[in-house]
């Protein structure tokens, strides 16, 4: 019996080096990833993970996250130190960790801003009209033709670094997306014949709206909200990277990185490299929950 | 089933609407396309009128503005549609919201187009009952379940649980049917209700609907082509062509001698020759 089973497993499974054409490539290889079913469940894995690794670090670190001289100055990754220990003795793993609460929770802070603001504004546009979805549009060009991480750095050396002016400047760009996607849904089903019977039974205009229209557009909303959210941890790290951060010495991966990389060149990799697979990972894990959404949505359209 | 009304007393017995000269055209990239001509009828009330005309007589863009949901590229050019003393084809959305539901009602013709496709039946049943009536979301859900027995769909408690696409044509149409009854609307408004179902089913959810209208003593509209319904069911008719009106008066005397050419031809075309005078 056994044999059988394993014949037939050989027959089934890709044999090394006979792997499909799609996947030969390092670029083939993510684009067949991504269009994966699995996409989905793996993405909302590493969030489940970074999630859960965020949570831990509030009730045990093996080290204070910003206790500095806790070990040698600059060591490599040792069995005290898992991921070395930076140029003031700080623990990189403590440090990392720490981190993610932060840059996590900005980051899902910032999409959900963005997503509410975005999809109601242009919901509203897209079903009202007028003077309003006039203004609407031209505003979101004006953003639009700032490249985005300019446009970032513009407002923040006007208002000031602090965690509420990065909330207010990296929920700005990615907000008109959610505006232009929020209202094309809405106007192509305001006159769909559902649409049109809760109107027919008395509801009133934002009762059909919000109740009628709006639950039958939220997944392309829910895809773009995650695939942006890869984007917006990469822009607080950006942010913290060159000091216009959430704090200037606050614990979070782009200012850590900012830390680690005079030591980089004297070998010292662990300090900054720690903290960018923390923004990879996040990045990664957003990514592939919006392309196993959009995979779902298309799936569904078939 | 009823049939068609011998005698055509009780016509001057009150109109519930009255529709006078209406006139309006859509707003094209092209101009201004006039698709109503001097439109002129009444709905008696109490009693089953009948439009009939072909794709594109004009017929649902009719029904559509006395709900005031024709869409937004419609215009009116002239005429007057009166309600109860009022010239409601002047009403902006918000007073036509007054009428909709609670004194007009209208069953479309896709029924599983037109219910909500991410809404349980119950939950857009007792949405529409609590637009009009101030009950309680317990007692919503009585009216509603009892309205769905009322449509003859079996099982009503389990039935509102579950969503539009679980529904058949014919149950789809019937959960239409209450959704437009469930605010004991005056004037009920039927654009082609059988039109996208089985034949067999079809004269099932006829004959729901008339007994329905009469039970309920209400006034309804009904838009067809099946000139056969409308014999059986009808006791007024309307005949539409390209916007215009050919004829109105009772079945009898439109079906049976017809005065306009028009009216002759779509006879003869559902073969209603030889059906007896």
């Amino acid at each position: 019996m056994t044999t059988s089973l394993d014949q037939a497993v050989e027959t089934i499974a890709p044999k090394p080096g006979r792997l499909s054409r799609a996947a030969a490539s390092v670029p083939g290889a993510i684009r067949s990833i991504r269009s994966s079913p699995g996409a989905l469940s793996a993405g909302l894995g590493i969030l489940a993970f970074m999630v859960l690794i965020s949570l831990m670090s509030v009730i045990w670190t093996p080290y204070p996250p910003a206790a500095t001289g806790v070990g040698p100055v600059s060591s490599a990754p040792s069995a005290a130190h898992w991921f070395g220990t930076d140029s003031v003795g700080s623990d990189v793993f403590s440090r990392t960790i720490a981190a993610g609460r932060t840059d996590v929770l900005y980051t899902v802070l910032v999409v959900v801003i963005a997503l509410v603001v975005g999809s109601v504004w242009g919901a509203l546009a897209g079903f009202f009209g007028g003077w309003f979805e006039t203004i609407t549009l031209r505003l979101l060009e004006v953003v639009q033709a700032f490249p985005a991480l300019l446009m970032a750095l513009f407002i923040i050396t006007i208002l000031g670094p602090g965690a509420i002016n990065v909330i207010l400047v990296v929920t700005i760009i990615p907000l008109p997306e959610f505006v232009r996607l929020a209202r094309a849904e809405v106007m192509t089903k305001k006159n769909w014949q559902f649409a049109e019977a809760a109107r027919m039974v008395g509801n009133r205009p934002l009762v059909v709206l919000f109740k009628h229209l709006m639950p039958n557009s939220w997944r392309p909303l829910l895809a773009y909200a995650s695939v942006s959210a890869a984007w917006v941890c990469g822009n607080i790290a950006a942010l913290g990277f060159i000091g216009v951060g959430i704090q200037p010495d606050a614990v979070e991966w782009g200012s850590m990185i900012a830390r680690g990389q005079a030591d980089v060149v004297n070998g010292a990799w662990w300090e900054s490299f720690f903290p960018g697979m923390g923004v990879l990972l996040l990045a990664i894990g957003c990514q592939l929950i919006g392309d196993g959404i959009a995979a779902r949505n298309r799936g569904e359209q078939r | 089933m009823t049939t068609a009304k011998a005698e055509p007393a009780g016509r001057e017995a009150g109109n519930l609407v009255t529709v006078t000269s209406f006139a309006g055209g859509f707003r094209t990239s092209e101009g201004f396309k006039p698709v109503l001509h001097d439109v002129s009828f009444a709905l008696a009330e109490g009693k089953m009128t009948a439009i009939v005309g072909e794709t594109g007589s004009g017929k649902t863009i009719m029904a559509l503005s006395m709900m005031g949901l024709a869409p937004s590229t419609f215009a009116k050019t002239g005429g007057s549609i009166e309600y109860a003393g009022d010239d409601i084809s002047t009403y902006d959305d918000r007073a036509f919201r007054c009428i909709r539901g609670g004194e007009f009602a209208m069953v479309f013709q896709d029924a599983r187009a037109a219910l909500n496709p991410v809404l349980s039946v119950g939950k857009q049943l007792i949405d529409a009952c609590r637009a009009h009536r101030r009950v309680s979301v317990a007692q919503a859900r009585e009216i509603a379940e009892e309205m769905l027995g009322k449509v003859r769909v079996p099982e009503p408690a389990q039935r509102m649980k579950q969503f539009p696409h679980e529904f058949s044509g014919g149950m789809a149409q019937r959960v239409m049917l209450a959704l437009a009854l469930i605010c004991q609307p005056k004037l009920l408004i039927l654009d082609e209700p059988t039109t996208g179902l089985d034949v067999t089913i079809q004269a099932d959810i006829m004959e729901l609907i008339v007994d329905l209208v009469h039970s309920g003593h209400m006034t309804a509209c009904l838009i067809t082509h099946d000139l056969g319904v409308v014999a059986e069911t009808c006791d007024d008719v309307v005949v539409m062509f390209h916007g215009y009106i050919k004829e109105t008066g009772t079945v009898v005397e439109v079906l049976a001698h017809p005065k306009d050419n028009y009216t002759e031809q779509l006879l003869r075309a559902s073969r209603f020759e030889e059906m007896p005078a």
